[in-house]
C-alpha cells in the first residue's frame, strides 16, 4: 500500500514540478486517493511553488551567458592551436602516408632519436607521437603489435608521472585517460581470447568527486587494471609476464602520480 | 541516439549552438538548486559560473554510461557547492540550528513576504534528514526527474519515491506543529 501511495505521489510530484496547480491536477485523479493524500499534495505544491520562484536575476542571467560564451570560444581556440599529440595521431588515419615520408626524412636527421624522451610540453613530442602510430601501422605480427602498444602504455605512464611532477595537473590527467586508451586498444587484439574487447567499458568515476582531477585519475587506474586483469587470463603464455609488468608499473605510476596531487592540493590548501 | 544524447556530443565536439542550448536548458535550474541550499544570491551566482566552465572543461570526456546529463551536471554542481563550503570553511547553517521556522517566526529585517515563505521552506528543508532533503532539494529545487535524482545519489528510484514521499510527510508535520 505504502509503495502505490509512493508512486502515485510521485506522477503528483511530477506535475507539480512542472508548474501545475493542485486543482488541476486532483481534477483528473482516477485512483480516489487524492483526497487521502491531500495534506501532503498542499505541501507539496506549496514546495514546488516557493522552490520555482527562485530566479536568477537578469542582470546576472546576462552577464553569465556572456562570460560562458567567452570561455567556450577560449576552450575551442586553444583546442584548435594545438590539436596537437592526442588527436593528431589517431584521428588522421588518412595522412599515414604522409606521416610515413615525414619519419623516414626525420630518421635521417636523427631527430627521432632526440624525440624518444620528449614530454608533452615539449618540441619533438609530436614527433614521438606521430613515430609511435607508424610503427603501429607499420607492424604487420599481432605479437609485435601487442608489445608495442605495452611499451607506449609505459611512456604514457612515464609522462604523466613527469607532468605531475611540473604541476601540470590537466596534462596528467589527459595522460591517464591516454593510458586507457590504449589498454582499451590493446585489448581489441586477436591475441587475447576476449569475445569484444570494445565490450568492457570503463565507467566513468561516480564517487562525489565525480569530477576531481584525483578521481580521474583513480577511475583510469581502476579501469586500466580491470581490463589487464582479463587480458592477463587471456594472454598467449610467453605474454604474460610482460603484462603483469606493465600492471605493477601502472599501479606504482598511478599511485605516485595521485600521490604528487594530493600533496600539492593540501599544500595549496594550508 | 537520442536528442539529449546528440546535443551533449555535438556540444563536446565544440559546437556552440549545442552547447548554448544545453545551457539555456540547465543555467536556471542550477541557480535554483545553488541557492536554495545556500540561501545567498551572490554565492549562487559565482557557484553557477563555476560550474557551468567546469561543464565546458569536461564535456568532452561525458560518457553515456546509463547516466543521464541532467544527473551527471547536478553531480559537478553539489561537488562546486561542496567545495565551495569547505573552502569558506562554511558549515551549512541549517544543520546546526535547533528550531524550526514557523509560520508566526517574526519577519526578518525587511524581507518580503514572498522571500519569508521561501525562507521559510528552506529552512524547514534543511530539518529533514541529508537523504529525504538532498532528494527534496533535487527534486523540486533543480526540477528533475525521479530517475535522474537517483542515478545522480547512485540510489534506485523506488528509495527516491520514498525518501521523497518521508521528506514531505516530515515537512507537513513540521509546518502542521508550528502553524
Amino acid at each position: 500500500m505504502s509503495e502505490k501511495f509512493e508512486d502515485l505521489f510521485d506522477r503528483y510530484v511530477d506535475r507539480f514540478v512542472a508548474g501545475e496547480d493542485l486543482s488541476s491536477c486532483v481534477e483528473d485523479d482516477e485512483t480516489g486517493l487524492s483526497d487521502l493524500l491531500m495534506p501532503l499534495l498542499q505541501t507539496s505544491e506549496l514546495v514546488a511553488h516557493q522552490l520555482r520562484s527562485v530566479e536568477p536575476s537578469p542582470q546576472f542571467r546576462v552577464a553569465a551567458r556572456h562570460r560562458i560564451r567567452n570561455l567556450f570560444f577560449a576552450r575551442l581556440a586553444r583546442r584548435e592551436s594545438s590539436p596537437g599529440f592526442l588527436s593528431m595521431w589517431w584521428q588522421r588515419r588518412w595522412a599515414t602516408a604522409m606521416v610515413t615520408a615525414m619519419v623516414v626524412c626525420l630518421a635521417g636527421l636523427g631527430v627521432l632519436a632526440a624525440s624518444v624522451n620528449a614530454l608533452p610540453s615539449g618540441f619533438f613530442y609530436p614527433v614521438k607521437t606521430t613515430t609511435e602510430q607508424v610503427r603501429l601501422v607499420l607492424t604487420t605480427s599481432e605479437y609485435e603489435r601487442t608489445q608495442l602498444q605495452v611499451e607506449f602504455v609505459e611512456r604514457r605512464l612515464s609522462e604523466m608521472r613527469s607532468m605531475a611532477g611540473r604541476g601540470d595537473t590537466e596534462m596528467a590527467v589527459l595522460l591517464g585517460g591516454e593510458v586507457t586508451r590504449l589498454v582499451v586498444q590493446m585489448s581489441t587484439s586477436a591475441l587475447f581470447d576476449v569475445a569484444n574487447g570494445s565490450a568492457i567499458t570503463i565507467g566513468p568515476p561516480t564517487t562525489e568527486e565525480a569530477v576531481s582531477p584525483v578521481a580521474a585519475l583513480q577511475a583510469n587506474r581502476e579501469g586500466s587494471l580491470n581490463l589487464l586483469t582479463v587480458l592477463l587470463d587471456a594472454a598467449p603464455e610467453e605474454l604474460k609476464p610482460r603484462i603483469e609488468h606493465l600492471m605493477s608499473e601502472l599501479s606504482r605510476d598511478f599511485d605516485a602520480t595521485i600521490t604528487q596531487l594530493e600533496t600539492r592540493t593540501t599544500q595549496a590548501s594550508q | 541516439m537520442s536528442g539529449e544524447q546528440e546535443l551533449v556530443a555535438r556540444a563536446a565536439r565544440g559546437d556552440v549552438d549545442a552547447f548554448s542550448k544545453l545551457y539555456e536548458q540547465n543555467f536556471d535550474r542550477v541557480y535554483r538548486y545553488l541557492y536554495v541550499r545556500l540561501g545567498n544570491e551572490a554565492e549562487s551566482e559565482d557557484i553557477t559560473q563555476e560550474v557551468f566552465a567546469k561543464v565546458l572543461e569536461v564535456i568532452s570526456s561525458f560518457q553515456w554510461r546509463d547516466v543521464p546529463f541532467a544527473s551527471w551536471l547536478f553531480r559537478i554542481a553539489h561537488n562546486k557547492m561542496i567545495d565551495h563550503i569547505r573552502k569558506e570553511k562554511k558549515i551549512e547553517r541549517v544543520d546546526s540550528e535547533e528550531t524550526v521556522l514557523s509560520l508566526d517566526d517574526p519577519d526578518p529585517a525587511d524581507m518580503a513576504e514572498q522571500n519569508l515563505q521561501l525562507e521559510k521552506v528552506r529552512h524547514n528543508i534543511g530539518r529533514l534528514s541529508p537523504a529525504q532533503r538532498e532528494v527534496i532539494w533535487l527534486r523540486f529545487g533543480a526540477g528533475l526527474t525521479t530517475t535522474e535524482v537517483a542515478s545522480a545519489l547512485g540510489k534506485s528510484t523506488g528509495t527516491v519515491k520514498a525518501l521523497q514521499y518521508n521528506g514531505i510527510v516530515a515537512l507537513r508535520k513540521m509546518m502542521e506543529i508550528h502553524a
